[in-house]
């Protein structure tokens, strides 16, 4: 404890109503010490040093606690696979023999993420939309973080970029890319019929983008893919899951018929709401994709 | 076809997101802003509505969203507690935003200002969800929502201490949310549900038969302490400080009167709902919470005794608030969770008033936030200054103001005749009076332009003009505040029957 501007000492001077010795009547004191305060005491340096010590020393420990603990909790848990665990319930068995009439697509995980828990996954993609938010809200461009310095930088590094002919990449990437892209929307729209669906295919389409932008540069993707369609098909498809969830969720719990068709189960048009929330989940997952590259990479979409 | 009043929970909550998606839409700060404050009119008298139905039929509804019911979809549930705490943070996030509007259109650059308002939006919706779900896994997505945004909060202010603060934030934070979240997988392989009924009907069936004893107590632990690094209980709050005291004003009061309070009411729903309290008593989790509780009571005020940084001050200030709560919950009988509940409403309101008003305090005195320069500040600001010395005399526990219900009903709750009664008469006692030892003095200071002779630090400042959205927003918050301290029987009754039906 400092004798001279601790806490006791204020405790005392408040205590004696002593004010005039109270901190806040003071300046804020900015000065360095006195020099024969930090020659008695420990260097900067020796300080940090014990500091480290007892830093990485307590690190491991609780690591090793919690590993310890974690591996004695998984000793303890179910084995994986047995026909007893409490995970294979009515539950379950639910989903595997209603999952088809009830919600149309015979991808059953599409069935549980898609139409039963509808609501969730309306969070975990507004969870995307509010990342590309808050990266958009640090990184995009604006006259605070941006100087003219900055501006000249990325001028030149265009035109160096414009210069340098990567045939590897140019070749590889048109002929890639139609491939890509198309590979993606299948993804997308066969969700509810075999494995994948918006997530997965989102994220294949948006990496497809990002090839195209290391190909002909953001300028290039800006052809067909401005700042305003990027938003507007964002919100679309975002607001659009939105009402179908809100819609859906209202009928259900006020057990109303809902007036979607299910349609015969393994086409193509079927599953009900399925389908379409597939195609928007997977455009909002691409412009999540796309914005983190163009954000991190020039600080614009 | 259900009452129309039982669809009001989703649609807030849809509601709430969607009008967040359709701010980033826009240009100007200025229509985000009144979007959103009507948003918050619309969603307010919707909860209204909703809080009558409820209080007037007495009893909690279970909504099944989907097209099977019970136990297949995700499912929210509302009574008049859950309605009341809505209600209760609706306004407070009104108050916090028009209370902040100035210093945040200060602030931040005018391209970006509507984005701060789908942050806004969205936490609103996060912490609707917090409240009203009924499902475990739902709450973890919305832990998720509520996250970001309220990192992007604390980064709405430009400059390098608030995004240092934001990774320190960030990291903790994620930290909390990763424990939950393997929790919360561990728990669905031992009980094979997600549902909150369903899970506290297996997790009592296990208790019984003494199934998988150390995975459930770890399990609950894990769940526990992720709230609680997220809810910045005391060896865990390291990270608040910095993001609560180097946030615009707005967000300062946003986070710590309201997405605190967010992850407590995790906590309560599952002490009360998910493993009930006899269980969470046996596994000895209470006595945990309560000693971390009564330690954070102490040091965070020892801590914020140390401050001049007035933000930073207040901002210590809430985690010896919060350890209040924790003290509550830890007793562990009905009449202390009262007692928690209270505060969360206390400290809801208490909270942002001492933020807005520390913010002007600080506007009248060219942005400074030292002790000081803060001096004279009221004369300066004078709404500001009676706001800061109400909610400062609220926090000491002056009778008539809302810190002194809940100090009263705590320590009405702590007669128990354990050792758990000394501990807590003990925080409580050492506790108001640390309140008193750094609230009196900025109450003091800000009052005195001359003291013993020392020269005001700002001559020639004038009165600030007051702004009207700070005026509203100031005497909604001092107004709360009072109503919790006057009518406390009423409150404390309702918040007990709400208990009882959650």
């Amino acid at each position: 404890m400092r004798s001279d501007n601790g806490f006791w000492k204020r405790f005392l001077d408040w205590v004696n109503g002593d004010e005039r010795e109270l901190w806040y009547s003071a300046k804020p004191a900015r000065a360095a010490e006195p020099k024969h305060k930090t020659a008695k005491k420990m260097t900067k340096a020796q300080k940090d040093r014990i500091f480290n010590l007892i830093y990485r020393t307590s690190g491991v420990l609780i690591s090793v606690a919690m590993l310890v603990t974690l591996l004695l909790v998984m000793v303890n848990l179910p084995i994986v696979g047995e026909a007893e665990n409490p995970t294979n319930n009515e539950l379950s068995q639910y989903y595997i023999e209603h999952g088809l009439e009830d919600a149309g697509a015979t991808n059953l995980v599409g069935n549980m993420i898609l139409s039963y828990r509808v609501f969730d996954t309306f969070g975990e993609s507004s969870v995307l939309f509010l990342a590309a938010t808050a990266v958009t809200m640090l990184l995009l461009r604006d006259t605070k973080n941006t100087s003219d310095k900055l501006l000249r930088y990325f001028k030149r590094e265009d035109k160096a970029e414009s210069i340098v002919n990567d045939r590897l990449l140019r070749t590889v990437s048109r002929t890639m890319l139609p491939i890509i892209f198309l590979y993606a929307i299948y993804i997308m729209v066969n969700g509810h019929l075999s494995p994948g669906g918006g997530f997965a295919g989102g994220s294949i389409l948006g990496g497809g983008l990002i090839l195209f932008a290391q190909e002909f540069g953001t300028g290039g993707v800006k052809q067909f893919f401005s700042q305003t369609l990027f938003k507007s098909v964002r919100t679309v498809a975002l607001a659009g899951y939105g009402l179908i969830d809100l819609y859906y969720a209202f009928m259900g719990a006020n057990g109303l018929d809902n007036h979607i068709p299910l349609g015969t189960p393994g086409s193509l048009f079927s599953s009900g709401i399925i389908l379409p929330i597939n195609v928007m989940v997977g455009m909002v997952v691409t412009c999540t994709i796309y914005a983190f590259y163009g954000l991190f990479h020039k600080g614009e979409i | 076809m259900l009452p129309f009043y039982q669809n009001i929970p989703q649609f807030t909550i849809i509601g709430c997101m969607l009008m967040g998606i359709f701010t980033a839409l826009c240009k100007k700060g200025r229509t985000a802003f009144v979007l959103n404050q009507m948003m918050l009119a619309a969603v307010g008298a919707a909860t209204v509505y909703l809080l009558v139905c409820v209080t007037k039929a007495g009893e909690a509804f279970d909504y099944q969203m989907g097209i099977v019911g019970h136990p297949f979809g995700n499912e929210l549930r509302a009574g008049p507690l859950e309605a009341g705490l809505a209600l209760a943070f609706i306004i407070v996030m009104a108050c916090c935003i028009l209370g902040g509007k100035e210093d945040l259109f200060h602030d931040m650059h005018p391209d970006k200002l509507p984005l701060y308002f789908v942050m806004a939006d969205m936490l609103l919706a996060s912490l609707l969800a917090m409240i009203y779900t009924n499902d475990m896994f739902t709450a973890y997505v919305f832990i998720e929502i509520n996250t970001m945004a309220s990192c992007a909060l604390v980064m709405a202010k430009d400059g390098g201490a608030t995004i240092a603060a934001t990774m320190r934030y960030l990291v903790m934070s994620l930290l909390g949310s990763g424990l939950f979240l393997f929790g919360l997988s561990l728990l669905y392989w031992i009980t094979g549900h997600l549902l909150i009924p369903n899970i506290s009907e297996a997790v009592q069936n296990l208790h019984a038969t003494g199934e998988f004893a150390l995975p459930l107590t770890i399990i609950l632990g894990m769940m526990t302490v992720g709230l609680c690094v997220k809810s910045a209980l005391y060896p865990f709050h390291t990270w608040l400080p910095d993001a609560h005291g180097s946030a615009t004003t707005g967000s300062s009061a946003i986070l710590s009167g309201l997405v605190l309070k967010g992850y407590i009411m995790l906590i309560v729903k599952l002490i009360w709902q998910v493993v009930t309290p006899e269980i969470f008593c046996a596994l000895h989790l209470d006595t945990v919470l309560l000693i971390l509780g009564a330690l954070a009571m102490i040091m965070g005020s020892v801590n914020a005794l140390q401050e001049t940084h007035i933000k930073r001050m207040i901002a210590y200030s809430s985690v010896a608030q919060i350890g209040y709560i924790y003290l509550g919950i830890g007793l562990g009988t009905k009449a202390a969770m009262v007692a928690a509940l209270y505060q969360i409403l206390v400290h809801a309101f208490t909270k942002p008033l001492l933020f807005c008003c520390s913010g002007e305090l600080a506007n009248a005195s060219h942005h400074h936030k030292h002790m000081y320069f803060l001096r004279g500040a009221a004369h300066r600001a004078p709404l500001a200054g009676l706001g800061f010395t109400l909610g400062g005399l609220s926090m000491v526990g002056i009778p008539l103001l809302g810190g002194f219900a809940v100090k009263f009903f705590l320590a009405d709750a702590a007669i128990l005749g354990t050792w758990k009664m000394l501990v807590a008469l003990g925080a409580l006692a050492a506790s108001s009076l640390l309140n008193a030892l750094y609230y009196l003095p900025v109450i003091i200071n800000i009052w005195s332009k001359e003291l013993h002779g020392d020269p005001d630090p700002l001559p020639g400042m004038l009165r600030k003009p007051l702004a009207p959205t700070f005026a509203i927003s100031t005497v909604c918050l001092a107004a709360g505040a009072v109503a919790l301290g006057v009518f406390l029987q009423p409150v404390a009754t309702f918040l007990a029957n709400g208990l009882g039906l959650m």
